[in-house]
């Protein structure tokens, strides 16, 4: 009996990597035996590149994974479940406070909490007014900084990319208890570096610049044998980039992008093990098995396609 | 009168009408009757025969369709094909063209337009062509696509790009690359090298020659399949299929086995005897229902993963078995 051929929709799926495994190979091997469908997969495959290609700018800017926006989530989960705690422990004698100011009005918290808000800005404005006007009065040259009572907006820290320097970090220090932890990539409070000069202890001190807060994270070095796996990873993609993979089945290439993907995971991921354990065999042995992973892949990759090429 | 006049119009028109759909039928059919000819032209059987050494080589280039190899007694290499204009077996050594050849090339002619001029090259059209060669023969292939098989020969490297590879009985060695074709070997002796890119590599029932063959099988998002392998030196591995190995373990005997999200499987005899490292570096599990001695289990420490370290028997053969994030399972049979 012949095999029913997947509609576009399918294919589309196929070629962004959104379908199960099982789907995936039963495509895949369907692509290899319908020419029909090859052919409307080879066309699906270059309107996608084509739209690849397009938003490449966009699509290389920093994207939040899915697990910082879970970490987002849970700190804001984190931040609205503190601050109604606060509200209830606070509440009543706030309303009751603004009740025998306002007689009739009946404040929710959030009510509560937007008029302190415009409180807080107010607040902040004045001081700022005052420094101005400080500056005008005793000339230029002081320099200083101040203490605020501000409420610190809830802040969320990622550790940086690999070689990559961190993004600014947010303006205000703070050791504040209620503010939401921080967490690093292993999932262990993220402790921010103290900065020489800098008080600590409960002090809220504002800077003006973000970026002179914090000093870049230093990620860990390299270690000695990846160099050599890094030379002939480049190496081999240029090869491939040189000789084009297009010229392969559709369905090798998507095997190629979706399992390069899983092995640059790999890497990513037991390259931050090993180089904060450099000490620690098994961390290095599973990098260099997953840099392995990746010139046995390319390998295969250029191989075919040089053999592809030689028709 | 009128009615004569429009009687001569209408045929008239009929005729203007219904010529150029003769001369189309006309064509059809010159085209049809051109076309049998050209298939009866190229059904034609083709082949060609020169004497050879016992352990000759034989190169054979970038044919697209089945192709099998196969080994005989007589020392002579034979190519038979029913699709290609013309074939040649050239002489690629250097001794004298009276003593048999130890090195041959494959050319198949290619219809270029002009029968004056037969293109003589490695580049055949879709072509299914038979190789008879001596046992002791080593063949070089590389094809697009089409099947292969081969059998009773010495060596075979073989490198195909959609085609499914087979080959069986192998004395010394073969080495086979594929794209996305399946891979199988068995009933075969010798060092083995496999790396396919999304077939499956079958390996059953292989053995070693002496203790320097090995077996090194590598798919990335294949299966592997090992039954019955005795090398002492046995490297496998996957990115995202499963392996999985059926058999006894050799004494002295190395296996290495390696995936990044496949799981891995080892279904081994009782009697077995052998020192399992098991890793993982996050998620999957380690199961077994071998009772280890010398057992070691760390979880978690320094990097989150799980290292099982385990002896069962005397531990005669060394099993690694390392994934990223997949299972790894030795079974007792």
């Amino acid at each position: 009996m012949k095999e029913l051929c997947f509609d576009e929709a399918v294919l589309q799926s196929y070629f962004d990597g959104e379908l199960s495994p099982e789907t995936m190979q039963s495509v895949a091997a369907h692509i290899n035996a319908c020419v029909n469908c090859a052919a409307r997969a080879k066309e699906i495959e270059s309107e996608t590149e084509l739209m690849r290609g397009a938003f490449a700018p966009e699509m290389e800017l920093g994207v939040p994974t899915e697990s910082l926006r879970a970490r987002i989530d849970s700190a804001i989960k984190a931040e609205q479940l503190s601050a109604q705690a606060r509200e209830v422990r606070k509440g009543s004698n706030l309303r009751a406070w603004f009740a025998s100011l306002i007689p009739g009005l009946n404040f929710s918290p959030q009510h509560v909490a937007a008029f302190a808000s415009v409180l807080v800005l107010i607040a902040v404005a004045a001081v700022f007014a005052v420094i101005k006007w400080q500056h005008a009065t005793n000339g230029a040259g002081s320099t200083g900084t101040i203490a605020t009572s501000a409420t610190p907006e809830p802040t969320v820290v990622t550790p940086p990319e690999e070689g990559t320097q961190p993004s600014p970090s947010p303006s205000i220090e703070n050791n504040n208890q209620n503010a939401p932890k921080l967490y690093n990539a292993s999932g262990r409070p993220f402790r921010r570096p103290r900065i020489p000069g800098t008080p600590s202890g409960n002090n809220m001190v504002a800077r003006e610049r973000a970026p002179n807060l914090a000093p870049p994270v230093q990620s860990p070095p390299p270690l000695p044998d990846e160099q050599g796996y890094l030379k002939a990873i480049a190496s081999l993609t240029n090869a491939i980039d040189s000789t084009g993979n297009s010229t392969l089945p559709p369905s090798v290439q998507a095997e190629y992008r979706r399992n390069l993907e899983l092995i640059d995971q790999a890497i990513a991921a037991t390259r931050v093990a090993a180089r904060r354990n450099p000490q620690d065999a098994s961390a290095r042995q599973f990098l260099y098995a997953s840099y392995q992973n990746k010139v046995d892949l390319l390998s295969a990759v250029a191989d075919q396609t040089m053999l592809v090429a030689s028709r | 009168m009128k009615l004569k006049s429009l009687i001569t119009a209408a045929a008239f028109t009929a005729l203007s009408l219904c010529a150029p759909v003769a001369q189309a039928q006309r064509v059809v059919e010159r085209t049809v009757a051109k076309n049998r000819v050209t298939v009866v032209s190229v059904a034609s059987v083709t082949e060609q025969t020169a004497a050879a050494s016992e352990n000759v080589v034989v190169t054979l280039s970038n044919i697209s369709g089945h192709l099998k190899v196969h080994g005989w007694d007589r020392r002579e290499v034979h190519v038979k094909t029913e699709d290609a204009k013309r074939v040649e077996l050239r002489r690629e050594d250097s001794s004298n063209s009276s003593s048999p050849a130890t090195r041959l090339q494959v050319l198949f002619a290619r219809e270029t337009g002009n029968p004056n001029n037969i293109d003589l090259e490695e580049c055949g059209e879709e072509s299914d062509v038979t190789l008879d060669v001596p046992r002791g023969a080593t063949v070089f292939l590389k094809t697009q696509s089409g099947d292969i098989e081969i059998e009773d020969i010495a060596e075979a490297h073989v490198e195909t790009s959609s085609g499914d590879v087979s080959a069986r009985h192998i004395s010394k060695a073969i080495e086979m690359a594929s794209a996305s074709g399946d891979l199988t070997i068995e009933d075969s002796a010798g060092r083995v090298r496999a790396v396919s890119i999304s077939g499956d590599v079958d390996a059953v029932n292989l053995r070693a020659n002496d203790a320097s063959d090995f077996i090194r099988v590598k798919s990335v998002s294949g299966d592997v399949n090992l039954n019955r392998v005795s090398h002492a030196r046995i490297d496998a591995g996957t990115v995202s299929g499963e392996l999985s190995m059926i058999g006894p373990t050799v004494r002295g005997g190395s296996y290495e086995f390696q995936t990044v999200s496949g799981d891995v499987t080892l279904n081994l005899p009782s009697d077995a005897s052998f020192r399992l490292d098991a890793q993982i570096f996050q998620g999957g599990d380690v199961s077994t229902d071998f009772n280890f001695s010398h057992v070691s289990r760390t979880v978690g420490s320094p990097i989150p993963s799980t290292h099982f370290v385990g002896t069962y028997g005397t531990g005669d053969a060394t099993i690694n078995m390392r994934t990223i994030s997949g299972t790894l399972r030795v079974r007792r049979r």
